[in-house]
């Protein structure tokens, strides 16, 4: 399947075929398993290393801070685009994905761009930039290492952060060897040389550079990017033109506020201090500046944000894409990594966001596709309530007649028996007749003389038999387990023969 | 105090015993447990699929009945945090309702909760015994109540037990209530790195105290690891104070009779 | 070429409409006040001044150099402590252990003097770092030399600033860096490094510990400000840490005892 394909798949977005392929692929499950559990491991072991017993603290710190700006939005936009342009650089307005693909193309039409190097910008995996450019001839090079064998080999990223999760050192080579004529290797250091040397070249021979941005500071107009690897200081600083495409909740007040998040991100993402590289760009090249681009553009892009933007779902744009959610998130793992979510944005962000971005009716099953167990919550760096918004999603699903009629009503009667205490207890003893019925019809045999006793009434109060195979819609449970056989004796007669007992014995704590 | 136990749908069907051993110990501990007769659900399922019109008729339901308690212990840490946290969320602030949720919140507690932060017990000293390999698995609602180890601590407290801690212990079981159902490959994959990491502790029991949690890990450990059987904690200390029998054993109260 | 660098920006917007490339900055920020309760408002206390103490991870009283030495290493920085009569010796014969050629230079002042002075005998080539702007002459030196603006005890960090005397491409593009810093340069922590960049009159407002966010005064900032922790690195083939991929492959920071 091509790199676009995945992630742009047909809609509406069914996970299960790409879900359950990934649950078979030992291999993958390996990889994404261990990476991903390495990685979430580190982010507490780095936290707690730092801040002690502050780390929550630090966390709800940091989402003041974000939730803050987002509630004053307009305004630090405003200061930041008036900064940004004192200092030099242009600044543009995109509405949507057409607009800021026509933006950027502008530009590359202006200075006659033929070779483009780019650093990491979700932003215009979202817009589909790459194809753009490549539609007017402008060619565009990933220079981040995983999205760089990632194009090479027509594939689509698979996590925020670590992009190539999903693939192995031989897919590598075999992508090198195709597409650039390199001797066939499966060292990785060899094979990063290889990519560091063709990489090379584009960039002293690249008219632009493109990149996204960490964070917008308002205080100074500056762009902040962080990388490990340092591409993004030679695609912003070679070429002579420096094109940004940035989301506008990166935004933040002040470079001392910039502390707070730099301090987080490494920590979160993979477990560093530090990122290795942590850029602050204020402007183009100034007229006595040594050297630096001479353009510099910022495409401040909304393309949904501002929808996001309302109040119910403010909280999700305060996300730095540090991956830390997909890391700690089981749904993640055991779907083999992103592309299971057929969109830009996956793990539990993506959950949330991309049915936001695209519409609810495009991606049902994200916001359901999830146990709320809560790691996500646990894990975000500036506290983001992730399974409140999967419950609001799916507060809306059923509220937007999304979930399937036979459903809503299934879950309206299982309602109606709650509300009546007699309904309850008829149909609790019905289910109890039907799965014993069941047991005795399965080929499990109970586990007798180990769990059976006798409640002091004479009634069992533990089972032992099991249902290896349920009907209908709860077939699902036994695919891969067993589901318990109520015991016979009920708590309720319990109770109700235990008051006519003796109050003293009671009072005594004995039996 | 007196104490209304709020005993879940799930424990009440599946684990009545849980709920016993939990009035039992409470009793031990010199409180008047109440069963208000009327209750039955929360409504989480409900709440977790987006119904809530449902799940706020249930909720007003259940704290209507559970308003005249003095406090309220359920087993279920997940039943807890919908009392705590989510029933605040169905009613806006500063309405009648939510100042009666807040009030219910103010005074529910999970059975462990109940146990190490009001009633702060030391089972050392009561002198709970029960000789047994265990490992404890933790809910994921806990996070939400703000709790962690202390079920872990309370089993280290009880003589004789040799707990060994369970690798991965975060990643969640599974369950998540329809959510098995409705994705069940996803769900069974979850299950499965659970069953894995009980098989790594070697241990005999597995202690667990939340029962949807425990229908489902206990479900697939019939499969892959049927050596494995599931207990709560409030049936461990019940057994190692004599208030309940130990399997093999009798039915007098000398603690934690014959068997393993 | 020229016309496009002094665009203003009410010019630029006008062609962006013109364009039909995006909208303009008034309808642009309509969009955001509309999915806002109360827009345009920034009230007194609401400039989000927080103590940011939280986040401090090494306070003034700490061993900074020690820290620092520590906390560089550990991200993969090698470390060489001179005495100041030493550091011209010193980086030397660094460069000759290398057996680098060909040296960016990119240290202002008496520094980079005396550096040019130590090279050019030795048969090392100067790459020229002047020319136009263009960082493409840097490709072609094996060694990248730097001067730094300040070290960072917290992460074992040094900052590097690019302005008229100081290239964007030195730290990056030639494959190893040699980066001069001074004992007296270390800082405590990220927040102390805000307050050394002067502010728009002019005066540097000096380390005097502050923590709450300074919001009304606008910063004049250098172009380009990179904090560097490590040499280049990605574990993005199997997880498998390389160093090297764009950036240097090492980074020897030569740490002058000054105090």
């Amino acid at each position: 399947m091509s790199g676009s394909r995945v992630l742009t798949p047909d809609l509406p977005f069914d996970m299960s075929p790409r879900a359950d392929v990934a649950g078979r692929d030992v291999k993958l499950q390996q990889f994404v398993n261990s990476a991903t559990q390495i990685k979430d491991h580190g982010r507490v072991n780095a936290c707690r290393a730092a801040f002690g017993d502050r780390y929550d603290a630090v966390r709800k710190l940091a989402g003041e801070i974000k939730q803050h700006t987002l509630d004053h939005l307009d305004v630090y936009l405003d200061r930041f685009i008036d900064n940004a342009t004192a200092s030099g650089a242009l600044v543009h307005f995109a509405a949507d994905a057409a607009q800021a693909n026509a933006i950027v193309l502008g530009i590359a039409r202006e200075i006659d761009a033929k070779l483009c190097v780019k650093s990491k910008s979700m932003v215009t995996e979202e817009t589909g930039l790459l194809a753009a450019l490549e539609a007017i001839g402008v060619k565009t090079i990933e220079t981040d290492l995983g999205e760089f064998i990632l194009q090479l080999d027509h594939d689509a990223p698979s996590h925020i952060v670590t992009p190539m999760i999903h693939k192995d050192r031989t897919a590598v080579a075999r992508a090198f060897v195709r597409e650039l004529g390199a001797p066939y290797t499966e060292d990785p250091a060899e094979l990063t040389r290889i990519a560091r040397d063709h990489m090379r070249r584009q960039f002293r021979s690249a008219d632009m550079g493109i990149s996204g941005a960490n964070f917008l500071v308002a205080d100074t107009g500056s762009l902040v990017i962080c990388t490990n690897e340092g591409n993004a200081d030679l695609v912003v600083a070679s070429p002579r033109v420096h094109v940004a495409v940035v989301g506008i909740e990166k935004v933040i007040s002040s470079l001392e506020h910039l502390s707070v998040f730099l301090k987080l991100l490494a920590r979160s993402a993979t477990a560093q201090p530090m990122t290795v590289y942590n850029t602050i760009i204020t402007g183009p090249r100034k007229p006595d500046d040594l050297d630096g681009p001479q353009q510099v553009h910022i495409v401040l892009v909304d393309n949904g944000r501002t929808e996001i933007l309302r109040e119910e779902t403010r909280e999700l744009l305060r996300c730095i894409r540090c991956g830390a959610c997909l890391n700690a998130c089981p749904v993640y793992r055991k779907v083999g990594g992103g592309h299971a979510y057929g969109a830009v944005y996956s793990g539990p962000i993506g959950a949330v966001i991309t049915p936001l971005f695209k519409g609810l009716e495009n991606y049902p099953d994200l916001p359901q596709a999830s146990s709320l167990c809560g790691a996500c919550f646990e894990a975000c760096p500036v506290y983001i309530n992730i399974p409140a918004q999967l419950i609001r999603l799916r507060r809306l699903l059923v509220e937007r007649k999304l979930m399937p009629g036979t459903t809503r009503v299934a879950y309206r009667l299982w309602a109606m028996t709650l509300r009546r205490p007699w309904m309850y207890r008829a149909s609790a003893a019905f289910q109890r007749i039907v799965l014993r019925q069941l047991s005795t019809s399965s080929e499990v045999e109970d586990r007798a003389g180990v769990n059976d006793r006798v409640s002091e009434n004479g009634r069992d109060m533990v089972s032992s038999a099991w249902c290896a195979k349920l009907p209908g819609p709860l077939r699902a449970w036994t695919l891969s387990r067993d589901m318990p056989v109520p015991p016979s004796g009920s708590f309720r007669e319990w109770w109700a023969n235990r008051d006519r007992g003796s109050d003293a014995s009671r009072r005594a704590g004995r039996p | 105090m007196r104490i209304a136990l709020f005993i879940t749908c799930l424990t009440e069907q599946f684990y009545p015993r849980a709920a016993v051993a939990i009035v039992k110990v409470l009793e031990h501990l010199g409180h008047t447990v109440e069963f208000p007769a009327a209750q039955t659900c929360c409504g989480q399922p409900m709440f977790n699929n987006g119904l809530h019109d449902d799940a706020r008729d249930l909720a007003r339901r259940m704290i209507e009945i559970f308003a005249p308690a003095e406090h309220v212990v359920t087993p279920s840490g997940s039943c807890a945090a919908m009392v705590r946290e989510h029933f605040l969320h169905l009613w806006p602030e500063r309405s009648g309702e939510h100042r009666a949720a807040l009030a219910l919140a103010a005074k529910t507690s999970e059975f462990v909760e109940f146990l190490t932060k009001v009633e702060r017990v030391d089972l050392r000293a009561m002198r709970v015994r029960w000789p047994g390999s265990v490992t404890y698995h933790r809910s994921c609602h806990l996070r939400s109540l703000g709790l962690c180890d202390e079920a872990e601590t309370l089993l280290d407290q009880i003589e004789g037990v040799r707990r060994v801690p369970l690798p991965r212990a975060e990643q969640c079981c599974g369950f998540g209530g329809t959510f098995a159902v409705n994705y069940p490959q996803i769900s069974a994959g979850m299950v499965s790195d659970k069953v894995s990491a009980i098989r790594e502790t070697n241990a005999e029991r597995l202690v667990c105290n939340e029962a949807g949690c425990g229908m489902n890990i206990a479900g697939a450990c019939r499969r892959a690891l049927p050596e494995v059987s599931l207990i709560t904690i409030g049936e461990v200390i019940a057994q190692g104070l004599g208030l309940l029998p130990r399997e093999g054993g009798s039915m007098n109260a000398d603690h934690g009779g014959g068997g393993s | 070429m020229n016309e496009k660098v002094l665009a203003s920006q009410p010019q630029n917007d006008r062609l962006s409409r013109e364009n039909g490339r995006g909208c303009s900055r008034a309808e642009f920020l309509q969009r955001v006040r509309g999915a806002l309760a109360v827009p345009g408002e920034l009230d007194s206390a609401g400039e989000a001044r927080r103590d940011l103490s939280l986040v401090r991870l090494v306070g003034g009283d700490a061993d900074c150099v020690g820290l620092f030495i520590e906390r560089a290493t550990a991200g993969g920085l090698c470390v060489h402590r001179v005495k100041p009569n030493d550091l011209m010796k010193v980086v030397v014969q660094m460069l000759s252990a290398c057996g680098a050629r060909r040296v960016a230079v990119s240290v202002p002042g008496r520094v980079g003097q005396s550096l040019r002075e130590w090279l050019a005998p030795r048969g090392v080539a100067i790459v020229s770092i002047e020319i136009d702007g263009s960082l493409d002459a840097q490709y072609d030196a094996d060694v990248g030399i730097t001067d730094c603006d300040a070290g960072l005890a917290e992460s074992g960090t040094i900052v590097l600033r690019g302005d008229a005397e100081r290239s964007r491409g030195t730290f990056i593009v030639p494959p190893i860096h040699l980066a001069i810093l001074r004992e007296s340069q270390i800082l405590p922590d990220m927040l102390d490094y805000w307050p050394t960049l002067s502010d728009c009159d002019g005066i540097a407002s000096g380390r005097d510990g502050s923590v709450h966010g300074v919001t009304n005064r606008v910063r004049k900032v250098p172009t380009s400000i990179v904090m560097i922790s490590g040499p280049s690195k990605t574990a993005d083939i199997e997880g498998i840490l390389i160093t090297g991929v764009h950036g240097p492959r090492e980074v020897h920071v030569v740490l002058v005892d000054d105090r």
